[in-house]
């Protein structure tokens, strides 16, 4: 009895140092996901956290530069209704128009992938910095027909270590 | 052909649904006829379902693209091999392969127990026809993948170019058959509960099963793993993506169950967990399916929407309810007659082994649920990255390979102070030893120096076994060293075998920690003459070639590769584009050695400059991986061989195979 007692405490604590472990690293490598215009509704909620956009490349707005990799658009919503599995938004919200129009210029550094061109839809990830969006990474999604899609993450050039290791 | 598939799944589910009501009526009123009405059903279910596959399959191959499913996944120039894989391409086309598999499986059950388990084999029937009759429901009623269109288009949408590759034709099956194999240990478990015949004869006759469907997850992930590092180009095999993920979860269970059910048969122990663990396993192939199918987390593997979420959950949560009811309903019958004695004992080490598995797969079904989670609590959706499964799973997957080697080779019940020191002396010597040089080697990164030790401590716990072993044989019977080697091996080959799935383990965890934690990288923009060096490699670029035909236009660049100087190779990426769907894909290079692999990526090429990005990464000893791979896939096959021939001899004889040959 004693004995059982003392294996039921010993895995009890196993399972709290799990649980402590699985609570730190949520804390510390959480991101929040959301679109373009949700994060444009209040820009100042989320200035120091990490995030994790949904949105569109707006038409014309892709510079790149071959030579130091530096990819530069501006990201814009999706329009309703077109935006796939990763529209965060549910059925029946309609965009406010000041979000509709939010406009929001994003940097990346490294090898843009495949699918990624202009009116495409993306996912990028990092942080706003002075109003600009710093991705660290950049995944590109396509609402097309393909079910079994899966388009390769390009990751920036210095920060390879810090997101897959 | 497209009317007979169509009817062939309608039929086979009104099949599935008699052969549930029967099997179960049968075994209440205790209806001889009934049962084996049941029973036939389960085979009349097969063959539809196999005439349904063969119908899609020959559609395929004769481009009948008025078939809605034909166009949208398959092409007149897609070669013949990747046409069959299109027929898991696509979703419906995967859920009637599923279906395919379990029927056979049910068909080889009946079969294999056409004259034992009498009083289970309805229950068993009855599951199994459930989860086939789910499946079907689905395509009878929800998505037909006979559909045609009111048109016939000139050409199909061709497969996905990124599921054009030989990896992609082998792992998705693999991953179904280990999926689909976990519902039959699930049905006898679930016989058993129902039977109230919960001595070991449903573990002793699914332990094949078991191991069969672990030999597959075990593939399934592994192949999955080397398409991602092949196809997708960014220098890894796993980035904890939800897809992955699924495939993952039942594997850590499964791994979990292989291993306690021996404590159940050895010591009467832990006969609710690995109840647990069996209904666990089934439920995670289920929800895995309903995670990629649903839409409900968004994946890399950007899902369309198909609507049938919904359906996989009511499913899972009908069946989760119905299994744990059950168990808990003869939670009584269960008790365990023995319990732990000392922390120094098998039985503990087996049960922490446990306790870090179902850890592990708990922390990766977190992860992979958080967004949907913070969202139902927070209203907002919050994900967690790579860094957070690496952050946890890193110390328990450490723990797990520690108790790889001490669980083997440690006394049962207590071990005595003088087992400990015969048995782990040199073990913990060389796991030293070897951490010692890495601390030399590999300087502050402590986890990957803990890492190696620990590998080399539960290498050597192995090679002691198969040491002393055969050296006892060679005294005692004056055997020659290789004689002894394989005689020890074959008359035990289900401890043996899973000795060498360990050696295999060890291997695969020293490629995974080195290849992410002393990986390199490095990307440039070249003009044709230029170079770029990392570590001991030089890359020249110069310049591409074309190739083209009426399937794919490819773009190559020319790498000549040195190491030290010495040229060692030129390597070509692609770029191609692929005509059909008007897709362009990245194809990489790699030069794979034992010490290291370099991967090559063409990122981008200028056509009017001839410049180029290229990325280059330096991925230390992940072939190790894939060696480890096929290590842990023969030391499974040692597992299965005898339970054949065994099965076979029985299965001749007529006699019941409750005897088996393993300890």
């Amino acid at each position: 009895m004693n004995r059982k007692r003392k294996f039921l405490v010993g895995s009890a604590l196993i399972v709290a140092a799990v649980a402590a472990l699985i609570w730190t690293a949520v804390r510390e490598t959480s991101a929040y996901f959301m679109t373009v215009d949700e994060w444009a509704a209040d820009p100042g909620a989320h200035s120091s956290d990490a995030l994790r956009l949904a949105g569109r490349v707006s038409q014309g707005s892709v510079q790149w530069n071959p030579r130091t990799l530096d990819l530069a658009f501006v990201l814009q919503p999706i329009p309703k209704g077109e935006g796939g599995t990763h529209e965060a938004r549910r059925d029946g919200d309609v965009l406010p128009a000041s979000t509709a129009q939010a406009r929001l210029p994003v940097e990346f550094n490294g090898i843009v992938p495949d699918m990624f061109a202009d009116g495409r839809d993306v996912i990028v990830e990092g942080r706003v910095v002075d109003g600009v969006f710093r991705a660290r990474s950049l995944l590109t999604t396509c609402p097309s027909k393909y079910e079994a899609e899966r388009q390769k993450p390009a990751e920036a050039g210095g920060a390879t270590g810090e997101t897959k290791t | 052909m497209s009317d007979i598939g169509r009817l062939a799944i309608v039929l086979g589910f009104i099949v599935a649904i008699w052969g549930i009501v029967a099997s179960v009526a049968g075994a209440l009123r205790r209806d001889d006829d009934l049962v084996a009405s049941g029973s036939h059903a389960a085979y009349a279910f097969s063959a539809l379902v196999g005439i349904a596959v063969a119908a899609l399959l020959y559609l395929l191959l004769t481009h009948d693209f008025n078939v809605e499913y034909v166009s949208a996944y398959s092409s007149s120039t897609l070669p013949v091999w990747y046409t069959i894989a299109a027929l898991w391409g696509g979703m419906k086309g995967s859920l009637l392969w599923w279906t395919f598999i379990l029927a056979v499986c049910n068909a080889i059950v009946q079969f294999q127990n056409r004259d034992k388990n009498r009083d289970a084999m309805p229950w068993v029937t009855a599951v199994l026809l459930m989860v086939g009759a789910f499946f079907l429901s689905l395509l009878v009623f929800i998505t037909n993948p006979f559909e045609r269109l009111s048109f016939t288009p000139a050409e199909g949408s061709d497969l996905n170019p990124l599921l054009q590759n030989y990896w992609m034709t082998i792992h998705p099956p693999s991953l179904y058959i280990g999926f689909v194999t976990t519902t039959v240990p699930f049905a006898f478990a679930i016989a058993a509960l129902a039977t109230g015949k919960l001595g070991d004869t449903w573990i002793r006759t699914t332990r094949r099963w078991a191991i069969f469907s672990w030999f597959f997850l075990t593939l399934g992930n592994l192949f999955g793993a080397a398409w991602a590092y092949v196809v997708l180009g960014w220098g890894g095999y796993w980035a904890w993506d939800p897809v992955e993920n699924a495939a993952f979860m039942p594997w850590l269970t499964a791994t979990a169950f292989l291993h306690s059910v021996t404590i159940q048969e050895k010591k009467d122990m832990l006969k609710v967990w690995n109840m647990v663990l069996v209904i666990l396993t089934f439920a995670l192939t289920i929800f895995g399916t309903f995670l990629t199918r649903s839409g409900v987390i968004s994946s890399v593997h950007s899902f369309t929407q198909s609507g049938l979420g919904p359906f996989f959950m009511g499913f899972l949560l009908a069946m989760l309810a119905l299994s744990l009811g059950l168990l808990v309903w003869r939670l009584p019958l269960l008790k365990s007659r023995n319990e732990l004695e000392s922390v120094f004992s098998r039985e503990a080490a087996f049960l922490l082994n446990n306790l870090a598995l179902v850890g592990i797969a708990f922390t990766v079904f977190w992860g992979t649920v958080f967004p949907v989670i913070s969202e139902w609590v927070r209203g907002v959706k919050i994900t967690v990255g790579p860094p957070f499964f690496n952050r946890v799973n890193a110390p328990l997957a450490l723990a797990l390979v520690f108790l790889m080697g001490v669980g083997p080779v440690i006394a049962w019940r207590r071990a005595s102070w003088q087992s400990l020191q015969r048995s782990f002396l040199w073990p913990v010597l060389v796991g030293l030893s070897v951490g010692a040089l890495a601390l030399a080697q590999a300087g502050g990164n402590y986890y990957a120096v803990v890492a190696f030790s620990f590998a080399a401590f539960a290498l050597t716990t192995v090679w002691t076994e198969f040491w002393r072993g055969m050296r006892v044989r060679q005294a005692m019977l004056g055997e020659k060293p290789w004689t002894a080697l394989s005689r020890l091996i074959g008359k035990n080959r289900r401890r043996y075998g899973g000795y060498i799935v360990h050696v295999g383990t060890a291997m695969v965890f020293v490629g995974i920690v080195a290849s992410s934690v002393f990986k390199v990288e490095v990307q440039k923009g070249l003009e044709p003459g230029g170079t770029v060096s990392i570590g001991r490699y030089t890359l020249r670029y110069d310049g591409v070639r074309t190739e083209s035909d009426a399937h794919v236009d490819k773009t190559l660049a020319q790498i000549a590769v040195s190491r030290d100087g010495e040229p060692i190779a030129t390597l070509e990426p692609e770029k191609r584009f692929y005509k059909k769907p008007k897709q362009p894909t990245t194809e990489v290079a790699i030069w794979s050695t034992l010490g290291a692999d370099l991967y090559v990526v063409l990122g981008s090429y200028d056509p009017p400059t001839k410049s180029a990005v290229i990325q280059v990464f330096v991925n230390p000893l992940i072939s190790w991986m894939w060696i480890g791979g096929v290590v842990m896939a023969l030391g499974t096959a040692v597992c299965m061989w005898p339970s054949w021939s065994e099965q076979m001899s029985t299965v001749a004889a007529g006699v019941p195979s409750g005897t088996r040959t393993a300890s």
